[in-house]
């Protein structure tokens, strides 16, 4: 379909094509992608614009850790405000907006905010805006804050089911970490729930080429069918949000776009957080601009959705893990140039990553 | 000070913003000082900067065990409002928003006071009747108050749930329109950098271990920095009053709960005031980022813990969702809990503690961040002459003895 997918690579069905719209552009994608994933894999790079700045932003993680892609999504004549494009799955006919910019993220005009960027250095408005009265200001400024527009629209069926459940443990991350303990702990006796945001378990996992000599997915479907064989309760598209009182916790069970998510107070004698890790953002100049993204946000993308986020990379990070991770980016065919930022070589790319970004397609990085 | 406006942005943005200095001095203590304020929250603050200001005393340290404004100042959601039953309580906080109302010009700092107006919402002609009730005491207290109609209540706030199968009608609200919301941090950082600038020296990190007493007279705290003495000391320690009493060596009749409160993640602009519906006991506004935040009542149970908990997040919630159906749909962003004091009439204690050389000024309940300025003003005037201001008066500790109660608990329908 485009020069972003790889063959054979992701957990999308390339058999069932959506359309959708984002900031009134027809795209298309697949069945499993998300709306960021579909919009990478068209090669869209400007998804978002900064809160204060109006600068360009793109996608740069792959999961609930993405700071940018934020949209308005429309279905089915619902429209939900500030949906996470990387954990929204497609669905035919959706109708994504981009939040605070006008008329498209793309084109901003709000972005002329930036060119004054010194003047709004941060805290400048404890500073002005006194005389001769805030009440003068203060309407201007509430126009310009705040994300996506709510819908006055009441959905009277959008309603949270509730359940309440207990177990003796409660295991939260289904990823190689998190199923090794739930079978562990089902094996030993205890009733188990294994909770997982994604739509099924594996985490990490679909990074990797093999587990233990199967696939990672025969190896998930494995383990997952003698955790259950012991007894063992899974739940998918489920997020743990808090732990209260008396081991309590609460948890979101998604129940698909423009429904309202299942509420769950699970009560526990054991909690096992396996939530496993994200990539912290490196610091250096520039870091926001589309076309740098985390080097795990990357590799998900071509995991999961077969996405390869350019054809040339650096990618950078300050330890050597990122050997690994870059080496499967470039199996599926990405070009790499690696650059260790404990290595004074990091002067070859130049002082700015609009440098870097002249030469390259995307910039990842990895820090820990 | 170096004084903030529109001007210096300008030639600081010009000359690469290198010229900005930190908002306060961070001095290391002296072994004396004029007088002690204990806690570096809003009253604290606004205690030590009216000392200097109104008083000319400026050899005064402020003592925060933790950061500014990190207690109840940084925790509340920021609502400012007069609209209290008796005279004294009306006196008290309608002078507290008439310096709100110059604070940002007082202070050189925007603390972002926006008067839009502060609703309670009314469900039932008995409800209208109580609330007529309110309307004529302010009325008569000077206050400024509206009483309005469902159909006046509908046109400041269409999102309100005026479907005809609403669990609870709309069927009118009292509306005080000079009430609102301020930049909770701003006031803190506001009184902090003008205190600093007048020559109070803010110390945090900085934690009361124990009283000096020496014939009976309070001289000095012993605190992790070591001691620290002074002529007079103070107290704003909102949420573990009894506490430091106790350290004191006095007893305060206070109970301290957690309340909790909400904001959602930023939307474009919905709500236009500060909306309270009683029926569900939940209230909520807008900030100026965007966020709707959103509160209710106290958890039932007294606590130190400064933390939320999940009952009463439903609680509010299902509240909010029922008074704005529309906002169902936004997500929460974070929640949180704060430790207030509370005292069996609902009114604040202020005045001497009963150890000599000692002022408090705590029971502030749910309400203490719109009374800042009131707070330390007064504070500032009990330490510095010895004596009450007529505001506070009424607020004299003694008032449990003499049986002189404020009770604004009965009288204006406050949650706790």
């Amino acid at each position: 379909m485009s020069s972003h997918r790889i063959e054979q690579k992701g957990r999308i069905d390339r058999s069932q094509v959506l359309t959708f719209r984002f900031d009134g552009q027809r795209y298309t994608g697949f069945e499993g992608d998300t709306l960021a994933s579909a919009l990478l894999a068209n090669g869209v790079r400007v998804v978002a614009r900064s809160f204060k700045y109006h600068r360009p932003r793109g996608v740069c993680n792959a999961w609930f850790d993405e700071p940018n892609a934020i949209f308005n999504v429309t279905l089915r004549a619902r429209e939900l405000p500030n949906c996470l494009a990387t954990t929204t799955y497609l669905e035919e006919g959706m109708e994504a907006r981009s939040v605070n910019a006008w008329p498209s993220a793309q084109n901003d005009l709000k972005a002329v905010l930036d060119f004054a960027h010194p003047m709004w250095s941060a805290g400048f408005y404890y500073k002005t805006f006194m005389w001769p009265n805030w009440h003068l200001f203060e309407p201007m400024i509430r126009r310009l804050a705040g994300l996506g527009k709510v819908s006055p629209d009441h959905y009277d069926d959008y309603v949270s089911n509730q359940r309440f459940a207990h177990c003796d443990t409660l295991v939260v991350g289904g990823g190689a970490a998190g199923i090794a303990a739930a079978c562990a702990a089902a094996d030993a006796g205890d009733d188990v729930v294994l909770v997982d945001d994604h739509r099924e378990l594996g985490g990490g996992l679909f990074q990797q080429s093999e587990v233990e000599g199967h696939t990672p997915e025969d190896w998930i479907a494995g383990q997952r069918a003698a955790f259950e064989a012991a007894g063992g309760r899974v739940l998918v598209q489920t997020t743990a949000f808090g732990v209260f009182d008396h081991k309590m916790v609460g948890l979101v069970q998604n129940a698909g776009f423009g429904r309202a998510p299942r509420l769950w107070r699970m009560r526990t004698t054991r909690i096992i957080l396996a939530t496993g890790a994200v990539d912290r953002l490196m610091t250096f100049a520039n870091n926001d601009r589309p076309g740098v993204l985390s080097l795990l946000g990357a590799n998900e993308f071509l995991a999961r959705y077969g996405v390869l986020v350019g054809r040339e990379a650096v990618v950078l990070s300050n330890n050597s893990a990122g050997n690994q991770a870059a080496a499967v980016l470039a199996a599926a065919g990405m070009s790499i140039e690696r650059v260790d930022a404990r290595d004074a070589n990091l002067k070859v790319l130049g002082s700015t990553v609009e440098n870097a970004l002249r030469l390259f397609d995307v910039l990842c990085f990895r820090y820990y | 000070m170096k004084r903030y406006s529109a001007f210096r942005l300008i030639r600081e943005a010009a000359t690469g913003n290198q010229g900005w200095v930190p908002a306060w001095r961070t001095p290391t203590p002296k072994s004396h000082y004029d007088a002690i304020v204990i806690g570096g929250g809003g009253h604290g603050l606004a205690t030590a900067f009216y000392l200097a200001k109104n008083h000319a005393i400026s050899d005064v340290a402020v003592i925060e065990k933790g950061w500014l404004g990190g207690g109840n100042t940084g925790r509340n959601t920021t609502a400012i409002r007069s609209n209290y039953f008796y005279p004294e309580s009306a006196a008290l906080y309608d002078f507290s928003v008439k310096l709100y109302e110059g604070l940002s010009k007082t202070l050189n700092y925007n603390v972002m006071f926006s008067q839009r107006g502060m609703l309670m919402l009314t469900h039932s002609e008995p409800d209208m009747e109580m609330a007529t009730r309110q309307f004529n005491a302010m009325r008569i207290n000077g206050i400024d108050a509206e009483l309005l109609t469902a159909k006046q209540v509908q046109k400041i706030e269409p999102m309100l749930n005026f479907r005809s199968d609403a669990r609870h009608p709309i069927h009118g609200g009292v509306l005080q329109p000079r009430g609102g919301t301020g930049r909770h941090d701003a006031v803190a950082w506001g009184y902090a950098r003008a205190a600093s600038a007048l020559g109070v020296d803010i110390i945090q990190n900085c934690e009361v271990q124990s009283f000096i007493t020496e014939a009976g007279r309070c001289v000095g705290v012993e605190t992790s920095l070591g001691p620290i003495r002074a002529n007079v000391l103070g107290a704003s320690v909102a949420g573990h009053s009894s506490v430091l009493a106790e350290l004191a060596g006095f007893e305060l009749p206070i109970i301290s709960y957690t309340l909790q409160a909400f904001v959602s993640e930023p939307i474009k602009p919905v709500l236009n005031s500060v909306v309270l519906a009683p029926a569900f006991g939940t209230y909520a506004s807008q900030s100026d980022k965007g966020g709707l935040v959103c509160g209710g009542g106290l958890d039932r149970v007294p606590s130190y813990a400064q933390r939320g908990n999940f009952p009463v997040q439903e609680t509010v919630l299902s509240g909010l969702s029922e008074m704005f159906p529309a906002l169902n749909k936004v997500k929460l962003l974070r929640h949180w809990g704060g430790i207030v004091d509370v005292t069996p009439d609902s009114s604040p204690i202020i005045g001497p503690s009963g150890v000599d050389g000692l002022f408090i000024n705590c029971g502030w309940g749910t309400g203490g961040f719109k009374a800042i300025p009131a707070g330390g003003y007064l504070q500032a005037h009990l330490m510095a002459t010895g004596s009450h201001h007529e505001l506070s008066k009424p607020f004299d500790l003694s008032r449990f003895v003499s049986g002189h109660l404020i009770d604004e608990a009965a009288s204006s329908g406050i949650p706790h």
